[in-house]
C-alpha cells in the first residue's frame, strides 16, 4: 500500500475510535469509510481536503449506524488497559502514553473529538467544526473543557 | 481593537485568534507566566497526544490490506493471445448468433421490454465484422484485451408496438 494512503488509513482510524470509542468498530467504520471514498472519489474537488473529506464521511457513516440504534460502544480505556491496543510493548515511556490515551478516552465524546481534532491532527477549529458538523463556538466550549481536564491530568504528572 | 489579556488564550490555542492578534498576543505570553504556562502545556499536550495515538492506536495489518484491496484494484497485464483463447471468442460468437436466432425470430419479440443483456465476443483476425439485426443495439465494451471485442447487444425496445 503506498504510503499516502496507509496515513490516511491510520489517520481515519485513529479518528474513527474518538467516534466508536471500540477498536473493532473503529476498524468497521475506517473500512466503510474508504469504501464509500473510494466510490465517490470523483467528487472531491481538491486533494488537499483530502483528510477533511475522509473525515468528514466517518462522522456522516457514523451518524448513520448511531441513528440505526447500534449498542454503545465499550469504553476505549478498557481496552487499552487489557492491552489490546498496545502492539509496542518495548516502546518507552507506554505507561504514559496510555495514560494520556486513557485519559483522552476519558473525556465526553465531543470533547475527546474536538480536542483529538486539533491537539493531535493540528486542525483549525473551523475545520473542526466541519467535520464534527457543529458550531464552531460550540466546538470552542467543548475544546476549552477538554484542555482543562486534560490539564489536571499533566499537573499530576508533574 | 480589545485589549489582548489572558481572554483571548482559548481562541489562541483554538488558532482562532484573528492573524493580525496573533503576534500581540504572543508578546502577552511572553510577559504573563499564567498564559505561558498554559500555552507550554498545550504543546506539549499536542505533542504527546500524537506520539500516543500514534504508538498506541495503530490499524491492524489485516485493515490496511482490505482497504488497499478496495482501493487499488489491481487489474492484470496484457495477455499474449493464445490458441484457446481465439477459440473461446470464436465459441461464444457461435452461441450468441444461436441466441439471436432463438430469441428474435423475424423480429417479433421486438415489443418486448429488454430482460436481458448478451456479450458477444468477436476475435480479431478472421471474423471482422458482425452484421446486427436492426432490432438490436450493439455496444463496445473495452475489457482490456486487445484480442477480445465484447459487445453488450441490448434489444430495442418499442412502447408503442407493445400496445398493439
Amino acid at each position: 500500500m503506498s504510503d499516502g494512503i496507509a496515513d490516511y488509513v491510520s489517520r481515519v482510524y485513529r479518528f474513527a475510535l474518538r467516534l466508536t470509542g471500540d477498536p473493532h468498530r473503529a476498524e468497521d467504520l475506517t473500512q466503510e469509510t474508504f469504501l464509500r471514498a473510494w466510490r465517490k472519489r470523483g467528487s472531491l474537488r481538491d486533494p488537499r481536503a483530502t483528510r477533511t473529506w475522509l473525515f468528514r464521511i466517518a462522522v456522516n457513516l457514523w451518524k448513520d449506524q448511531s441513528s440505526k440504534g447500534k449498542p454503545d460502544a465499550v469504553a476505549l480505556e478498557t481496552e487499552i488497559a487489557a492491552g489490546c491496543a498496545t502492539p509496542d510493548q518495548h516502546l518507552q515511556g507506554q505507561e504514559e502514553l496510555q495514560q494520556a490515551i486513557k485519559k483522552l478516552s476519558g473525556l465526553p465524546p465531543r470533547q475527546s473529538q474536538v480536542l483529538y481534532l486539533v491537539a493531535v491532527e493540528q486542525m483549525s477549529l473551523a475545520e473542526a467544526a466541519d467535520v464534527l458538523q457543529i458550531n464552531k463556538n460550540t466546538a470552542k466550549v467543548h475544546l476549552s473543557l477538554a484542555r482543562k481536564q486534560m490539564r489536571e491530568t499533566f499537573q499530576a504528572k508533574s | 481593537m480589545k485589549p489582548i489579556d489572558c481572554e483571548q488564550l482559548d481562541d489562541y490555542l483554538a488558532g482562532d485568534l484573528p492573524c493580525d492578534w496573533v503576534a500581540v498576543f504572543e508578546q502577552h505570553v511572553g510577559q504573563c507566566p499564567a498564559c505561558s504556562a498554559e500555552v507550554t502545556q498545550w504543546k506539549k499536550l499536542g505533542t504527546d497526544l500524537q506520539q500516543a495515538s500514534q504508538a498506541l492506536e495503530a490499524p491492524s495489518a489485516a485493515l490496511m490490506e482490505s482497504i488497499r484491496e478496495s482501493c487499488e484494484p489491481t487489474r492484470a497485464p496484457p495477455r499474449e493471445p493464445t490458441r484457446a483463447r481465439r477459440l473461446a471468442a470464436a465459441v461464444a460468437v457461435c452461441l450468441t448468433a444461436g441466441l439471436w436466432l432463438a430469441v428474435i425470430p423475424g423480429g417479433r419479440e421486438s415489443s418486448r421490454p429488454p430482460k436481458e443483456d448478451h456479450v458477444v465476443a468477436v476475435p480479431k483476425g478472421p471474423i471482422t465484422r458482425v452484421e446486427l439485426p436492426d432490432n438490436v443495439i450493439g455496444v463496445p465494451v473495452d475489457i482490456g484485451d486487445p484480442d477480445v471485442t465484447v459487445v453488450w447487444v441490448y434489444p430495442v425496445y418499442d412502447p408503442a408496438g407493445e400496445s398493439d
